[in-house]
């Protein structure tokens, strides 16, 4: 940032000299036109090439430093996103990832130079023409006087778009993919013109809001603006009073009248870049909203190698969005090996369950033990290469089969077409899917996820429906291939399946078979 | 909706826009004129002062001075205005008419990633706005600059304006244009990068907790890392160019101003300039090649601009599933359905075959058969969401070819195995499916789909926000809004895909039983291969590997 500052104060002094020469130049010629210029003119050209110089480096050299701050931040969002787990809409989330992100950098390696040069660069320009021509000096010092009203508009401006605009876009944001992800479902009840007209409404809405934000955002460029035609225009006029008193010399004029609208450049150029500035204090606001709800991960025991047993005590879990009294309390003892059948009416809190298991969520109330550890002991990266979990609706992300069997993992070809035979899923590797591998029906979409889930070396499988979708010839196949993990398993389901004891959740009782 | 709909959106828009497109061009042309003649007669000023004459003959002179410094401060503000209302108007429209060409595609002819999707429409036409607002700048600039070359050609000092013209044309036009095929391929790597980006940042937003649960972050992690570098590399690409042309730019305006005087002085030296006028030329070179220099580094924006607009318009060129007819036939009444020797393709994928049925008003269709049989494609053939390319289908003994898609699906409601909940309260969520339908009306068809205990615990009822995707509903809950929204629409023919999955089986038969008492009078398909969902059928589909038989109940 700093070099940033030192090349737009070597900017300065260039253009201070450009003028100068330039002025004399001129003046040297009014005085007598036959006189010779020669040498300023190559001053002049000389200035040139040195201020090309500086436009060809400054631009690459100083947005080289705010980078390792977007990778760090870049990181630090996926890992706070990963840690706080799906809870949010994730268009927000990826909004705030790339925009947020790089909204943060333009903030740092465009908008602080320029805020510290709208500063510097002023002053030196003023010093310059305080020496030079005391008077002009002091009128553009006096515009200066005026600079308040600017900074209250300025504020007024941050305070609009803090209160609107960054929520606003991604209010939009989510709007437009919510349209279209439910394309279907609005086609489906012949609503999806309705809905895309309704696009329209909103872009206009938007456009009203915007531009009620950007009528009182522009009035404090048109005031800097002002500021800047104003004091050339009073300077020049001043200046050609105190010509005709020959008050002042014309090369000295002319060079004051050069220097003048650049005293406001710096100044416009920090305003116009102060968009970017709230964006990015906006954006830095809810990368660290998202830092901070992300929970700290701690335990430091590793997870078994082998099938555990797992002791619940009396675990409550929280069921999202619902009363308390739809929390369920449960105890169970879960032996090694074993297939457990875990049942109960819808919404009873099945899943949530099996979140908590995996380490996605936390315990309402109760403890689980795992061979006698407890849980919020166990180190999680090891706990989540132990265990396998397969959720009710499994997003398959990956180009191909292959990709979302080896979900970054490179297992051979062998091993992941023994994976899909052993649950007679004939889908070909090199199969292209597209966003949830809509390329398959329901049923090879399961069995897919379920390959997927069986294929990570884990001593505990969650599964969450593993047999949702499929016929019951397809449902046992499933079931087989699960039993011979050897695993300690736990399958929330609604059907009748092979498992050696069935756990039934249900929300007024308190217990279990 | 014919092929000239199919023009680029955004010609479309901004022709529909092109009054207040003309305002803000009007607006800006206002501003470079006032920009350019406030230094030069501010330079006049100050020499004609310098030649000591009587005060009073410069009032004028300052008076004009003061009016265009006023001028161009307010002309600045309104050109600002105008153009960010045109290029919001114009973008509106973009978006609605983006979207308008989607929806054709839903659900059959949807590329992949429709996160994709959602990223390019608005990051693209965020890009138009880019697109809008750098162009009325440059474009009135370069006018205005090049009226001014040859204004003080034909009045001042013609030896300079040689000079002037070329440099306007070689800083606002060669190097723009330069710069922007330049900065096409360093542009793309840029998208590319980001997109890179996006996806891994997309994936762990929709699916970390599978990642994470699976052990498998360390691939996200990865992703993004290389993403990264990949940015930074495209990057630094961009900037040096960026910083290459500024250089270039800075020199060609130093040595225009050179020369501009050099030239001057030979015109000073030939009395063809007038005294009191010689540094107009310089000076009013100078802020005019300023003004163009700074508005023609918006021109690299036009040029991701342009990308932008090539994908938004290649996005709605994919071929549509479903073709309405040109000339519509007025539905029937009745609503029976007959499929006649029906043969659907999907891509080049033969999914069904050859099939001959015919659903009777009132009638009961269990459809069962394997995974990935071709159940769902019949329901969408039904419903209209793809043609079949041999045989034919009626609807009312009207061929669904001869009906427009909204026409069916006024007749034939469909829940599909994954409905969609919107980011609204649950009112809305159902009304969609019946904007006319009272709260009763919605309560009822909640209850009657099993919602009623989840509407219970709901803190405000029917006006509690639920949605986004992670929607805090289970995906059986989800099922059964489907299943509500198709009670409160009453269609005549109801088809279900899979609408008791996730539900244990007294709840699946509880659902169902509402089901068959409501849809009582009409058709109701129900595609399932649980077994109590067939309950109460009057006929019994198999469909295997593409094949439809009718099963014969013992």
């Amino acid at each position: 940032m700093a070099i940033a500052v030192v090349f737009g104060m070597v900017n300065v002094l260039l253009t201070i000299a450009q003028a100068v020469v330039l002025a004399r130049a001129l003046g040297s010629l009014f005085a007598d036109s036959s006189m010779s210029i020669g040498r300023d003119l190559v001053i002049l050209a000389t200035l040139a090439v040195a201020r090309g110089l500086v436009a060809l480096v400054s631009e690459p050299i100083t947005s080289r430093f705010a980078r390792p701050v977007r990778h760090i931040l870049r990181v630090r969002t996926l890992d706070a996103m990963l840690r706080r787990g799906n809870h949010s809409p994730p268009d927000a989330f990826v909004q705030l990832g790339t925009r947020g992100v790089d909204a943060i950098e333009t903030y740092l390696a465009a908008y602080l130079p320029a805020l510290v040069l709208s500063v510097g660069a002023p002053m030196a320009l003023l010093a310059w023409m305080m020496f030079t021509d005391p008077w002009s000096a002091l009128i553009v010092a006096s515009t200066f006087a005026l600079l308040p009203i600017f900074m209250v508009l300025m504020g007024l401006e941050a305070k609009e778009r803090m209160d609107h605009s960054w929520a606003k876009q991604q209010v939009l944001a989510n709007y437009f993919g919510d349209i279209v992800r439910g394309m279907a479902t609005l086609k489906a009840h012949n609503r999806s013109v309705t809905a895309t007209e309704s696009l329209g409404d909103v872009g206009n809405e938007l456009r009203l809001s915007t531009m009620k934000t950007l009528r009182i955002a522009f009035l404090s460029g048109f005031s800097l603006e002002l500021l800047s035609s104003l004091a050339t225009a009073l300077v020049a006029v001043v200046l050609g009073v105190r010509l005709i008193d020959g008050d002042v010399h014309l090369t000295t004029a002319l060079a004051v009248l050069l220097i003048t609208p650049e005293v406001y450049v710096p100044l416009r150029r920090a305003s116009a870049r102060f968009h970017a500035s709230t964006d990015a204090v906006g954006a830095a606001g809810a990368i660290l909203d998202l830092l901070e709800s992300a929970p700290e991960l701690n335990g430091c025991e590793s997870a078994p190698t082998v099938p555990p047993r797992l002791d619940l005590h009396d675990v409550r879990v929280g069921v999202e969005g619902r009363d308390h009294h739809t929390l369920l309390a449960l105890s169970a003892v879960i032996e090694p090996g074993t297939v457990v059948g875990l049942e109960g009416p819808s919404g009873v809190g099945k899943s949530t369950l099996l979140r908590v298991l995996a380490g996605l969520e936390d315990l309402t109330q109760g403890e689980v033990l795992v061979n006698g550890t407890g849980f919020a002991n166990i180190e999680p990266t090891s706990w989540h290469a132990t265990c396998a979990w397969l959720p009710q609706d499994p997003i398959l992300p990956g180009a191909t089969v292959r990709d979302v069997l080896n979900m970054g993992e490179e297992y051979e070809d062998k091993r992941l077409r023994d994976a899909l035979d052993e649950l007679d899923l004939d889908v070909s590797l090199d199969l292209i899917l597209g966003e949830g591998a809509e390329g398959l029906s329901g049923g090879q979409r399961r069995r897919l996820a379920v390959a997927r889930t069986l294929l990570r070396p884990a001593t505990v499988l969650l599964l969450d429906e593993p047999t949702a979708h499929l016929d019951e010839l397809n449902a046992a196949k499933v079931m087989r291939a699960i039993r011979r993990r050897g695993a300690t398993t736990i399958v929330a389901t609604h059907r009748q399946l092979d498992v050696d004891v069935s756990i039934m959740m249900s929300a007024p009782e308190r217990f279990n078979v | 909706m014919s092929e000239v709909c199919r023009r680029s959106v955004f010609r479309d828009s901004l022709t529909r826009e092109r009054r207040s497109v003309a305002v803000a061009l009007a607006a800006s042309v206002l501003v470079s004129m006032s920009t350019v003649a406030l230094s030069g007669s501010a330079a006049l000023l100050i020499v004609r002062s310098a030649q000591r004459p009587a005060l009073l003959s410069l009032t004028l002179l300052m008076g004009v001075v003061q009016l265009l410094a006023l001028g161009k401060a307010a002309g600045r503000y309104g050109e600002r205005v105008s153009t960010h209302q045109a290029a919001l108007r114009i973008m509106a429209r973009v978006r609605a008419m983006t979207a308008s060409r989607l929806e054709p595609l839903v659900p059959a002819g949807l590329g992949p990633r429709s996160a994709d999707v959602v990223e390019t429409i608005i990051g693209d036409v965020d890009k138009v706005q880019d697109l809008l607002v750098g162009f009325a700048g440059p474009v009135s600039a370069n006018l205005i600059a090049g009226l001014c070359a040859v204004a003080v050609g034909e009045f001042i000092a013609p030896s300079t304006a040689i000079v002037f013209a070329v440099g306007i044309v070689l800083v606002g036009i060669v190097m723009p244009l330069w710069a922007a095929r330049a900065g096409v391929r360093p542009q793309d790597e840029l998208d590319q990068a980001r997109v890179r980006l996006r996806h891994a940042l997309d994936d762990a937003a929709r699916s970390g907790d599978e990642y994470v649960a699976l052990g498998a972050s360390g691939a996200l992690y990865r992703r993004v890392h290389d993403g990264e570098c990949a940015y930074d590399r495209a990057a630094a690409r961009v900037t040096r160019r960026t910083g290459f042309f500024s250089a270039l730019n800075v020199l060609i305006v130093g040595f225009t101003i050179v020369m501009i005087v050099g030239k001057t002085q030979g015109s000073l030296v030939h009395h063809s300039i007038s005294l009191s006028l010689f540094a107009v030329p310089a000076l009013m070179a100078l802020s005019a090649l300023e003004l163009v220099g700074a508005s023609s580094g918006s021109l690299l924006d036009i040029q991701s601009g342009r990308a932008a607009l090539r994908r938004l318009d290649t996005l709605v060129a994919k071929p549509w599933p479903v073709h309405d007819p040109a000339e519509t036939q007025l539905l029937d009444p009745g609503s029976e359905i007959t499929l006649r020797n029906v043969s659907v393709w999907r891509d080049d994928r033969l999914v069904i075959e050859q099939v001959d049925t015919t659903w009777k008003e009132g009638a009961v269709v269990a459809v069962s058969g394997p995974s990935g049989s071709g159940k769902t494609t019949l329901a969408h053939l039904v419903a209209r969401f793809i043609e079949s390319r041999r045989g034919e289908t009626t609807l009312g003994g009207v061929a669904l070819h001869r009906l427009t898609g909204s026409q069916v699906r006024s007749r034939v409601g469909f829940v599909d195995d994954d409905p969609h909940v919107f980011a609204t309260t649950l009112a809305a969520n159902v009304r969609l499916a019946h904007p006319t339908a009272s709260d009763e009306e919605i309560v009822d068809s909640l209850i009657a789909a099993g919602l009623g205990p989840l509407l219970s615990t709901l803190p405000f009822g029917l006006d509690t926000e639920i949605g986004g995707v992670m929607t805090g509903l289970s995906g059986g809950e989800r099922r059964r809004l489907g299943v509500a929204r198709a009670l409160v629409a009453r269609r005549p023919v109801m088809v279900l895909d899979e609408p008791t999955e996730g539900l244990d089986a007294s709840d699946a038969r509880f659902l169902m039983h509402e089901i068959r008492r409501r849809q009582k009078d009409g058709t109701l398909v129900v595609i399932s291969h649980q077994e109590h969902d067939h309950l109460g059928a009057t006929m019994r589909l198999h469909v295997d590997n593409g094949g439809v038989r009718e099963v014969r109940p013992d």
